[in-house]
C-alpha cells in the first residue's frame, strides 16, 4: 500500500468518526484531531479501532512522539509501518 | 462506547429488578443524605487546608504539561448525582459544562455517567454541594461486596502514583482524621445500597485496573521524571488502555451483578 493509499484510508475513517461538518474542508497531514478538538477520548479510541479494524493490524500509538499523537501524519506513519 | 457482556439467563433476573418499582426506590442513592454534610477540613493550624497547598485539589494537576487529557478537572457522576444537583438549582461552572457516555455493564442495563468539566478552581458555591467525588477527596472509600467499608485508597487517578509526597495537605497530615470522618457518614449510606455498592466496587476496579497498566511512580518535584510519567498516564487515560479488555468488562459485569441481583 502506498503513502497516498494509507493517507485515503486514514481520512475516510477520520470522516466516518467525525463528521464532515466539523471538519476542514482540505484535510493537511500536519491536522492534529485532538488540538483541532474535533475528537475527545472515546472518539479517538473509535477512530484507532475502525482503522485497526478496516485494516487488519494494530496501531502502536506508543511509537508516536507527543507532537505526532493524534495528527494525520502520525496515524500514516503507523498504518504504513503496520502493513510493511 | 457500548460493554457488552453475555450473562445468559442471569439478565433475565436483572431485567425484573429494574422494572420493579420498589426495589427501584431502593437501589438508588439517597443523595440528599450524602450530601447532608460538609466536610470542612481545618489544617489545625487555624488556616484551611487548601490554604496550605494553594488549592491543590482544584486546581487542574499539572495542567500545562498534560497534552491529551483536560487541563480542567472532569467529575465524573452517575446520572442520579447528576440530576439530583439539577434539582436544587445546579452547580454553577460544574453543572453546566457536562457531556455523558452510556455503558452497559450487562445486556440491558445503562448506566450514564456525566463528566463535568470545573472550571470553579475551588470557588464553587454552595460549596456544600460539590459533586461527591470532591466531598470525599483525598480518599475514596474501598468497600467489599457487601458494602462494608474496607480501608481507603488515595485520590484522585493520579494521585495514586505519587512517590513520595502526596501534595494535600489532607493526605499527608490529617488522613486517620479524615477516613475516621467519611467513615462514620457514608458506611449507613452503602450498606444496602445497591447503587452506591456498584459505584464504589466499580471505581475500585477501575483504579486496580489503572494501577496494573501503569506500574511506574513518579516523584513529582522531579520534572523529568514527572513530564515522563505523565506522558505515559495520559495516553493509557486517553486511549482507555487499562479498561478496554474483556477482564475488565468481566469484572464490571460481575460487580453489576452483585450489587442489584439480590
Amino acid at each position: 500500500m502506498t503513502r497516498g493509499e494509507c493517507r485515503e484510508i486514514i481520512v475516510r475513517c477520520i470522516k466516518e468518526i467525525v463528521g464532515n461538518d466539523d471538519l476542514p474542508s482540505q484535510i493537511e497531514d500536519d491536522y492534529n484531531l485532538i488540538k483541532a478538538g474535533v475528537v475527545d477520548s472515546l472518539k479517538f479510541v473509535k477512530l484507532v479501532l475502525l482503522i485497526e479494524d478496516k485494516c487488519g493490524i494494530k496501531l502502536e500509538l506508543e511509537k508516536l512522539s507527543n507532537e505526532e499523537f493524534g495528527t494525520v501524519r502520525g496515524f500514516i506513519m503507523l498504518l504504513a509501518k503496520g502493513i510493511e | 462506547m457500548k460493554n457488552l457482556v453475555q450473562l445468559g439467563d442471569s439478565s433475565c433476573c436483572w431485567q425484573k429488578v429494574l422494572n420493579d418499582p420498589v426495589t427501584e426506590m431502593k437501589k438508588t442513592i439517597n443523595w440528599s443524605a450524602v450530601y447532608s454534610w460538609d466536610p470542612k477540613y481545618s489544617s489545625g493550624e487555624g488556616v484551611a487546608c487548601y490554604e496550605k497547598c494553594d488549592g491543590y485539589c482544584c486546581t487542574p494537576f499539572f495542567g500545562d504539561e498534560l497534552k491529551l487529557i483536560n487541563a480542567e478537572p472532569v467529575l465524573p457522576m452517575l446520572e442520579s448525582e447528576y440530576e439530583y444537583l439539577l434539582s436544587i438549582g445546579g452547580l454553577a461552572g460544574v453543572t453546566d459544562n457536562v457531556k455523558s457516555e452510556v455503558y452497559e455493564p450487562v445486556e440491558g442495563a445503562e448506566v450514564r455517567v456525566y463528566y463535568a468539566k470545573c472550571s470553579c478552581r475551588g470557588l464553587c458555591s454552595p460549596h456544600e454541594f460539590r459533586p461527591f467525588i470532591c466531598q470525599v477527596y483525598p480518599f475514596f472509600p474501598l468497600i467489599d461486596a457487601e458494602g462494608e467499608i474496607e480501608g481507603f485508597e488515595i485520590a484522585s487517578l493520579l494521585d495514586m502514583f505519587h512517590k513520595n509526597e502526596n501534595p494535600c495537605y489532607l493526605a499527608e497530615k490529617k488522613s486517620i482524621k479524615v477516613q475516621e470522618r467519611v467513615r462514620k457518614h457514608l458506611q449507613p449510606l452503602i450498606r444496602g445500597n445497591p447503587e452506591m455498592i456498584f459505584l464504589l466496587r466499580a471505581v475500585r476496579t477501575i483504579t486496580e485496573f489503572m494501577k496494573r497498566a501503569l506500574k511506574e511512580t513518579v516523584e513529582i518535584r522531579n520534572t523529568k521524571n514527572r513530564r515522563k510519567f505523565l506522558s505515559s498516564f495520559e495516553r493509557k487515560v486517553f486511549m482507555r488502555e487499562p479498561w478496554r479488555n474483556e477482564e475488565f468488562l468481566k469484572r464490571i459485569a460481575s460487580e453489576y451483578m452483585n450489587a442489584f441481583n439480590e
